[in-house]
């Protein structure tokens, strides 16, 4: 009898063992879906969000690659969330948009921009750049290189003649308004080049030199310098130093929002605390933080703006 | 069921269990590994996708990310689906090709403040895990790849199918090799269960045949020496209860009651065993014994020290317990039994081995000694008492009294004294609140004086006219009964010893009998005291009667030398002269010689009668000539008819009757002591001398009408008054010859002097044999 007892227990063990083996991975939290009805034909868009507050919407000029300028920008906006409390949200403009367009429609609120692209926008709204970045050096100005490959036979600019040339976006300072200053100043018209063609952002540019298919491009110097580092590109010539892309304010953001931004930017410090939230914020044009800066200091560009009729927004 | 069965069974759950712990195990593992893998590997896939197709998702190449998405699902046969939410505009580009659902939309959206996700759903398809990546959570782009978990289950599966059969496999090896190996076991065990039931049934000389060298082979081996060592054992065994039942029958042969007692929960107290002593002990025979719990035999008195001494000997505190108990016989009759016991093993049950020996008789008599020695005790310090103070009679009789009290343990009595010639007293008194001097008794005239009639103990209730109702103990509580036991001494009854008690129940037989010796013994110390006493007179006495008969002796011899000297002596001294004279007379031829010698014999006649008075005076000569009566006639004539007294004589009985010298010589003297004093004391003037002879006895009565006188007074004082010595003298006269002597006188009355004298016929017989020799 005692023999019974003992058999039946083992069976009883085993049974729950087997149980136990087979139900192991159930019971984790699961969530029932039904992937095979209430389907959506056509075009699906991801709904959004409601937003019990203001949301500000930042936008920039495309540097590098865009998912990297997105990560990089995304440090950014984290740090002004939790200096002015205010919520922020990133916009990327499409290829065929305008970052323009974007803040004079009052679409974008804020944007990490370039002169070319305050000028503009300057030109027909009261847009403020807030602050201008402020580069390894300190200051808060930039310059443009003019980059071949290392293994290139030019070597200055008199060597672009007769040469393809890539320039970034036709609203880029560093990729195309300074090239168009040096070119100038060394007395080279665009019709010396064999051909010149426009890209979206430096990294294209950039591509465009490395990957051979111009001979040489403008890149700003930040890329420039860091693509020399890793041997890819030869500089053949710099610009002189301009007033350095910043970030600017619409003119439609309350005075207080854009003012808050300011400071916050102000005291916005890399080297410290702030740089952990950060993603290769040295790869920016403002590696050092901010400064003030003010409308004036841009009015040399302004004037050769003018004269290359980049004042209007570039489509 | 059969150990080949067992084993087969044994073997078979074995293998099944080790198959399903298998199957749990492994499933569980690689089922966590390849979800392991899966995860990581849907982490790592949604990662590098989602940076591969970032770019084209930002800028809005929803071609791009579809094919890209197309080309994921295509080349991972585990993702069940892909999609991606792309800016601007967050348009979802997905995999599924019937549309997009619904209930993804709210599923699994990438958390704030996270970049990757990972949810379970529970789809028609069974468990997909979604993994969801975010560029940043600044921007609504992501990538979400759906894995299946099909193909993780289709492995386990297999897997447990693999396992399974192998599990089968195994277990129809195992049965195999169970069968193999049961045949192989079992086949050697069948031989040792023969061997077994062979010695079960009483034969242990055939052994086992052992051939192989492996385990079996020993347990044969052991078996065999087993059988071996059982053999000795039993044998053993038998020599052993062969001694146990010899030993049981000596020890009922010597009176000693064994029994053996269940101590095992199931029957406890019940009887396993009883020898025929134990039977007659306990008077149940042994079938009624051996159905009964052993509590039945026990008296109540004693169930509990039995019981506690039973526990602990089984709590190991002693092996064995020695005590007393008193059983219960079948008739309810108890028997006092000293027991000891132990525990021991008896046909392989735990029992209590109980031994019991009767000693009902012995602690009879063990009582009776402890009464004795009490009473010894009681008595011996009486005795010490009353030795101590035999001078003293109150402190011997007070001391006395509050030793006996004490022994009966009553807290008052007293003791009452009637001589025989004086009125009753309390001679002491102890625990009454009055003092000795302070209290009456009318004892023997109290309701306890009924002693002295019945010379038996009593009990009494204080009665009118006890002591006991006129006083109270020192305790402040009246006498509620007191008993009394008489002292005697010298065959009368002396006095009581009376013991107050507040209840009649103090007074038992054993108490009784202890105040019955106490008054023995103090009525014979109070009789030795008295005879002491006496003796101590008569010691006095006869060493004043000594002396006196010396002094007399003495006077005589004075007397006669005096008379001798003075009378015979001068006319012996006469006569000499005469003689001298006549010697002379004749010489000188004087004619008064004649006349001298005439004068001589005048002289010596003189001198011959007066020797003659002096002679009689000193003995009688009628009294050994003719005995007692003349010799009192001659004396009573000779004394008092010469002064005057007329005699007179009342004989009854032969006057001529002689007797023996002793008793002759003792009345005769009596006589003359009587007659004697009442010549010179009494002043009578008749004297009336009465002898009767009885066959038995001889009665002498001589009385006179004299003054009389008082005789304690002058017994008192007989060292002065001659009188005393001589009446004490006739007394011990008297009482020699076991006579009695009476003297009755009162002053005025005149005197009385009764002896009685007993007679033996040889009294009779010896004067006729002595009747030749009278001197």
């Amino acid at each position: 009898m005692r023999l019974l007892y003992t058999l039946r227990g083992i069976f009883l063990s085993l049974i729950i063992l087997m149980a136990g083996a087979a139900c192991g991975s159930s019971g984790r939290d699961t969530v029932d879906v039904q992937l095979e009805s209430n389907l959506i034909r056509g075009e699906v868009r991801w709904p959004l969000t409601a937003e019990i507050e203001p949301v500000y919407v930042f936008g920039f000029d495309r540097r590098l690659e865009p998912k990297e300028d997105v990560r990089i920008y995304s440090g950014l906006l984290e740090y002004l969330e939790r200096v002015t409390g205010y919520r922020f949200r990133l916009h990327v403009t499409p290829r065929t948009g305008s970052l323009v367009h974007e803040m004079l429609d009052e679409r974008v609120d804020f944007a990490a921009a370039g002169t070319l692209t305050y000028l503009q926008v300057r030109e027909t709204s009261e847009a403020l750049m807030l602050v201008s970045g402020i580069n390894i050096h300190g200051e808060n100005s930039y310059r443009s290189l003019i980059v071949t490959r290392p293994d290139s036979s030019l070597n200055s600019l008199q060597d672009l003649v007769n040469h393809s040339f890539a320039f970034g976006s036709t609203n880029s300072t560093q990729g195309y308004l300074i090239p168009r200053i040096m070119m100038s100043q060394a007395d080279i018209q665009l019709t010396d080049l064999r051909s010149y063609e426009f890209t979206r952002s430096h990294f294209e540019t950039s591509n465009a030199v490395i990957s051979g298919r111009v001979d040489a491009g403008a890149i700003q110097d930040t890329l420039g310098r860091s693509l020399v580092e890793q041997g890819l590109v030869r500089i053949i010539a710099q610009s002189d130093l301009y007033p350095s892309s910043g970030i600017i304010a619409g003119a439609h953001v309350p005075a207080e929002v854009a003012e808050a931004v300011q400071q916050a930017l102000l005291a916005f410090n890399p080297s410290y605390l702030n740089g952990l939230e950060l993603y290769h914020w040295e790869r920016t044009e403002m590696p050092n933080g901010f400064a003030l800066v003010t409308d004036g200091a841009y009015d040399e560009l302004r004037q050769w703006a003018e004269i290359y009729r980049l004042l209007q927004p570039q489509s | 069921m059969k150990l080949q069965t067992k084993i087969i069974i044994l073997t078979s759950l074995i293998v099944i269990s080790l198959g399903v712990l298998t199957i749990g195990a492994i499933n569980t593992m690689v089922a966590n590994q390849l979800t392991g893998e899966l995860n990581a590997h849907g982490s790592t896939l949604v990662q590098i996708s989602g940076n591969a197709i970032a770019n084209a998702l930002l800028d809005g190449d929803v071609v791009a990310v579809q094919e890209f998405l197309q080309y994921l699902k295509g080349t991972n046969p585990n993702i069940e689906y892909a999609y991606a939410i792309g800016a601007p505009g967050r348009t979802i580009v997905h995999t599924f090709p019937d549309g997009f659902p619904l209930d993804l939309l709210a599923a699994n959206a990438v958390s704030n403040g996270q970049l990757t996700q990972q949810t379970r759903l529970n789809t028609e398809s069974g468990i997909v895990h979604d993994f969801g990546w975010r560029l940043t959570d600044k921007l609504d782009v992501e990538l979400h790849l759906g894995f299946s978990q099909i193909g993780i289950t289709q492995i386990l599966q297999e897997l447990t199918w693999i396992i399974f059969g192998l599990t089968a496999v195994g277990m129809g090896v195992g049965v195999i090799a169970a069968v193999v190996f049961g045949r192989f076991v079992t086949s050697p065990l069948a031989q040792l269960t023969e061997g077994v039931q062979r010695f079960g049934s009483g034969d242990l000389t055939q052994t086992i045949a052992v051939s192989s060298r492996d385990e079996l082979g020993d347990l044969a081996r052991a078996f065999n020496r087993m059988a071996a060592d059982l053999q000795g054992t039993i044998t053993q065994l038998r020599d052993s209860q062969a001694g146990y039942r010899a030993l049981l029958k000596a020890a009922g042969q010597v009176g000693e009651g064994i029994a053996l007692i269940h101590d095992e929960t199931t029957d406890e107290g019940s009887f396993l065993f009883v020898n025929d002593e134990f039977c007659r002990l306990t008077g149940y025979d042994r079938a009624h014994l051996l159905q009964l719990n052993a509590a039945k035999v026990i008296h109540p008195s004693s169930l509990n020290a039995v019981y506690e001494a039973w526990q602990s000997i089984r709590d190991g505190e002693s092996t064995a317990l020695r005590h007393e108990m008193t059983l219960l016989t079948r008739d309810r009759c108890k028997v006092v039994v000293e027991t000891s016991g132990t525990i021991i093993t008896y046909e392989g049950q735990r029992a209590l081995a109980w031994f019991t020996r009767d000693i009902t008789e012995r602690k009879a008599k063990e009582a009776e000694i402890q009464r004795r020695n009490r009473e010894l005790a009681t008595l011996n310090s009486v005795s010490v008492i009353m030795n101590q103070h035999s001078s003293n009679i109150e402190n011997m009789l007070h001391e006395a009294l509050e030793q006996a009290l004490s022994a009966l343990g009553v807290p008052a009595g007293w003791i009452s004294i009637a001589p025989e010639d004086s009125p009753p007293y309390l001679a002491a008194v102890v625990g009454l609140s009055e003092s000795l001097s302070g209290l009456e008794t009318e004892f023997p005239d109290c309701e306890c004086g009924l002693v002295i009639q019945t010379r038996q103990p009593i009990v009494v209730k204080p009665g009118k006219n006890c002591i006991s109702i006129k006083s109270t103990m020192v305790d402040g509580n009246g006498i509620n009964c007191h008993a009394s036991v008489p002292l005697m001494g010298g065959g009368r009854v002396i006095g009581a010893l009376s013991a107050a008690a507040h209840s009649p129940s103090v007074f038992n037989e054993e108490n009784f009998r202890l105040m019955v010796m106490i008054g023995a013994q103090l009525g014979v110390a109070l009789e030795n005291v008295r005879l002491w006493k006496d003796l101590q007179d008569k010691e006095r006495l006869r060493a004043q009667l000594l002396a006196k008969a010396i002094r007399a002796q003495e006077d005589e011899r004075r007397r006669i030398a005096r008379e001798l000297h003075d009378e015979i002596g001068q006319s012996l001294n006469a006569l000499i002269f005469g003689l001298k004279t006549a010697e002379l007379s004749m010489m000188e031829y004087s004619v008064d010689a004649q006349e001298v010698l005439k004068r001589l014999r005048v002289s010596t006649s003189d001198a011959v009668r007066e020797l003659q008075t002096v002679i009689y005076d000193l003995r009688p000569s009628l009294l050994d000539d003719l005995g007692l009566i003349p010799a009192i006639r001659w004396y009573a004539e000779d004394r008092l008819e010469s002064v005057g007294v007329r005699v007179s004589w009342e004989v009854v009985g032969n006057d001529e009757e002689r007797f023996t010298p002793d008793i002759e010589t003792a009345l005769f003297r009596i006589a003359q002591e009587a007659l004697t004093n009442a010549s010179k004391y009494a002043e009578a003037t008749e004297i009336n001398i009465g002898l009767h002879l009885n066959d038995d006895r001889i009665n002498l009565t001589i009385c006179d009408n004299g003054i009389g006188f008082d005789i304690s007074n002058v017994l008192d004082n007989r060292e002065r008054d001659g009188r005393g010595l001589g009446l004490l003298g006739m007394k011990e006269r008297a009482d020699l010859l076991s006579g009695t002597l009476d003297i009755e006188s009162k002053p005025a009355s005149g005197t009385c002097v009764r002896v009685a004298i007993p007679l033996r016929q040889d009294d009779m017989s010896v004067f006729e044999s002595s009747n030749g020799d009278s001197p």
